[in-house]
């Protein structure tokens, strides 16, 4: 009986112990978007709502469309690979998490060349936008964004 | 679509499977006889020497609980706590470095003032017809 | 593609070899031996340690039999574990030099995929044997896994998915490791095909 107690009470403090540190981990979101310019304007995808004014402003575009997306967890240390589509994909390195930001090496892939690597510190919620190859009448847009 | 690269690529590509070319086995049969030979071997083996438990359940009982013991000390005190909450555009992405792979593309950077975020802008990538999919 | 010769479905002898039934997991073993042999040959250059590596192969695919879920083909579990045995040869193995070709001379075999031609290439003063040493002392530069991508992309293209099957990893790990292995072969390489 002592032991059987003995033993729930360090399985529940392992428990607590733990869950408010799976609770606080981060994840990196990654979209492909196509930008263009259409009369009347496409209505925005429901994800890429929040991001649609930057957009605007930063490539000129109005209208976007979500070709792709994907997510993983941030773990230092680890290397994270984002396949939003088939034809480009993303390998994310977590070099460093700091209190305000993670410090991340990036590289973009079209199918196996690697297009563009850069070493970044990403803050949570203040996105990466990679502008990308034309593509037809239009712009390829990757987002990455920590959350 | 071919890009820049795949062409570069295509005569090392051709060259690799021009010269490497491996002739089967000689006496394929060899292998099966080998291999089966080696499995009645091991199963002879393990049916004269009995498996022995060396240990019992009450014996792993307590190396267990102070393996848990050791896991709950380590998850508390070691594992990261949240990741200092604030909200969002408090804090700003930045580029510190980039490089573009191909000579004829260029990359560069430059902050997006309201939200926090960062662009990477780059000039000179191949174009890619609409015909071409890209998902 | 089905054998003639070997009229039981592989599902069957799959089932059956499961149960611990040897000349079941003998059809396996002719099935795909030539396979295996071939792959293995590719990345460690040498036809005994192939024989060896092979034999290895199917005694550990005996053995974790029951963990084979089916969940991928057979024949590309069997091809994984050749390849971490390739691998961890490559590793162990000390650099020698390579003096002479390991493979034997060579010949032409019927089943390639194409049919070189002997003796010199008209107007390259390099000949097919010279080439061959090159190319093998290229793919000893690298790594063992970057080595495994190119043989299982470039000669057994093999997509993505089934590398990434066969080596346990993402396709973008695949990608990333195709790429920086193609950058370092072509370096190496790129006079020999300049030479045409």
């Amino acid at each position: 009986m002592k032991r059987s107690v003995l033993f729930a009470v360090i399985l529940g403090a392992f428990l607590l112990g733990t869950f408010p540190a799976r609770a606080a981990g981060d994840r990196i979101w990654t979209a492909l978007v196509l930008g263009t310019n259409e009369k009347p304007p496409a209505e925005v995808p429901e994800k890429l709502e929040n991001y649609a004014p930057a957009l605007r402003k930063i490539f000129g575009y109005n209208s976007f469309y979500l070709l792709g997306q994907k997510k993983r967890d941030l773990v230092k240390g680890n290397e994270a690979w984002l396949m939003p589509t088939k034809e480009f994909f993303l390998g994310v390195d977590c070099l460093a998490r700091e209190k305000t930001y993670y410090k991340l090496r990036i590289e973009l892939y079209r199918r196996e060349n690697l297009l563009v690597t850069t070493e970044a510190k990403l803050a949570r919620d203040a996105p990466l936008y990679i502008r990308g190859p034309l593509w037809g009448g239009g712009q390829l847009i990757f987002l990455l964004v920590v959350r | 679509m071919k890009n820049s690269d795949d062409l570069q690529w295509n005569p090392t590509r051709q060259l690799l499977r021009e010269h490497l070319v491996v002739s089967p086995p000689e006496h394929p049969d060899f292998i099966n006889s080998q291999v089966l030979a080696a499995i009645r071997r091991e199963a002879a083996l393990a049916s004269v020497v009995p498996a022995k438990p060396t240990w019992s359940l009450g014996r792993l009982l307590w190396p267990g609980f102070a393996t848990l013991a050791a896991a709950v000390l380590l998850s508390v005190f070691l594992l990261p706590r949240d990741f200092a909450g604030r909200g969002s555009g408090a804090f700003i992405s930045q580029v510190l470095t980039a490089q573009a792979m191909d000579p004829k593309t260029s990359v560069t950077s430059f902050q997006v003032p309201d939200e926090g975020g960062v662009v990477l802008w780059i000039d000179g990538a191949d174009y890619i017809p609409a015909t071409h999919r890209v998902q | 593609m089905d054998d003639d010769s070997q009229p039981y479905d592989e599902d069957d002898l799959l089932v059956r070899a499961r149960q611990g039934d040897l000349s079941a997991f003998d059809g396996l073993i002719t099935r795909h031996r030539e396979k295996i042999y071939m792959q293995i040959c590719f990345m460690v250059h040498n036809a005994e340690d192939a024989l060896d590596l092979t034999q290895e192969t199917f005694i550990r695919a005996w053995k974790s039999l029951a963990r084979f879920d089916g969940k991928v083909p057979f024949l590309a579990w069997i091809r994984r574990i050749a390849t971490n045995a390739s691998i961890d040869l490559c590793r162990r193995r000390k650099r020698r030099p390579q003096t002479e070709l390991e493979l034997g001379p060579m010949r032409i075999d019927a089943a390639s995929r194409t049919t070189p031609s002997t003796g010199e290439v008209p107007g390259s003063g390099l000949d097919r044997a010279e080439i061959r040493r090159r190319i093998d002392a290229a793919l000893e530069t690298l790594s063992p896994d970057h080595r495994a991508i190119i043989i299982l992309r470039e000669i057994e293209e093999l997509s993505y998915e089934e590398i990434a099957l066969h080596l346990g990893c993402s396709q973008g790990t695949v990608m990333s490791r195709l790429f920086h292995a193609r950058k370092k072969l072509q370096t190496q390489l790129t006079d020999l095909h300049e030479e045409f």
